[in-house]
């Protein structure tokens, strides 16, 4: 497998970076992500605003319906992480997901979500489950991270994909699309891009 | 017939060496946690004590062939062994043991 960057590390630290290229990860310096947590749609409309040009990637930490939705109506937004997270439902229905398609969002699935007790364990599995049927019904990019904040929270990619793998899903989908979301980001010219990424 | 096995070389990191009997724990824990012990039976995972190198911290899993991905999922979710936060990374899988 080529290497390929996991564009959802949180913490960029020497011990992280070098763990992560040892376990077959692009250099996590190589690229720029930026996190946005928000309350209402108007502070993350603002958040994407100041964000955007700076950063090479843009995930929204997902966990609110109607702001889950309205993160896949905005083709700013690289990815929407965990939007199961903290909800009795899977955060996503049918138009949210369709939405996302359309506007090149993708659907992040992250590991440390998954490091709980059983009974929840179960819980997010089902809800994981939901969405990927989803995801592949309407064509929407989906991936796999584990949002390191230290180098014990690192996985290698072969190993993410294989949680994928056994909820019968595409792993090998799951992990390309972290490379895809950043060749595409990094190929647009800065005058004519969506996105407006900028080289760093 | 003859059962089809892989056997799944792996590594443990973490911040101090980990104990064989610690390491089978937590596996066999992560795996009926995962799996449960019905599909577990079928999976017919079993860590070779033999093959574990506790300096390098490396071991061998034999596992029925058609459960390949589940068990490297299994190894995927552990986060903890013997309360020492640490994660299994799957080095090489092989139909036969070396």
């Amino acid at each position: 497998m080529e290497k390929t960057p996991d564009l959802c590390i949180q913490k960029k630290t020497e011990g992280i970076n070098q763990k992560a290229q040892e376990l077959g990860w692009k250099d996590p310096e190589s690229y720029s992500t930026y996190f946005i947590k928000a309350e209402n749609w108007g502070e993350l409309k603002k958040k994407i605003q100041r964000n955007r040009e700076n950063h090479h990637v843009l995930v929204f930490l997902g966990g609110d319906e109607k702001l889950n939705r309205k993160a896949t109506s905005d083709p700013r937004i690289d990815i929407l992480l965990h939007p199961e997270k903290n909800r009795k439902d899977s955060g996503l229905d049918r138009t949210a997901v369709k939405q996302a398609a359309e506007n090149n969002v993708a659907i992040g699935f992250d590991l440390s979500q998954l490091l709980v007790s059983p009974k929840k364990k179960v819980q997010i599995l089902s809800k994981w489950r939901k969405n990927l049927r989803l995801c592949e019904k309407h064509d929407t990019k989906y991936l796999i991270t584990t949002t390191a904040k230290e180098k014990y929270d690192l996985r290698a990619p072969r190993d993410l994909k294989s949680i994928i793998d056994s909820l019968d899903y595409s792993g090998k989908k799951a992990i390309e699309t972290h490379e895809k979301i950043l060749s595409e980001n990094l190929e647009k010219p800065e005058s004519t891009s969506e996105k407006g990424v900028k080289y760093i | 017939m003859r059962k089809k096995t892989r056997y799944i070389r792996f590594r443990v990191h973490s911040e101090e060496n980990i104990d064989f009997p610690d390491l089978v724990n937590s596996f066999w824990e992560n795996s009926i946690d995962y799996l449960g012990s019905k599909e577990l039976s079928s999976a017919e995972p079993w860590l070779i004590a033999n093959k574990y190198d506790e300096e390098n911290q490396t071991g061998v899993i034999r596992v029925n062939r058609d459960y390949e991905d589940d068990i490297r999922a299994v190894m995927t979710l552990i986060d903890l062994i013997g309360g020492i936060k640490s994660f299994v990374q799957v080095e090489k899988v092989s139909g036969s043991i070396s």
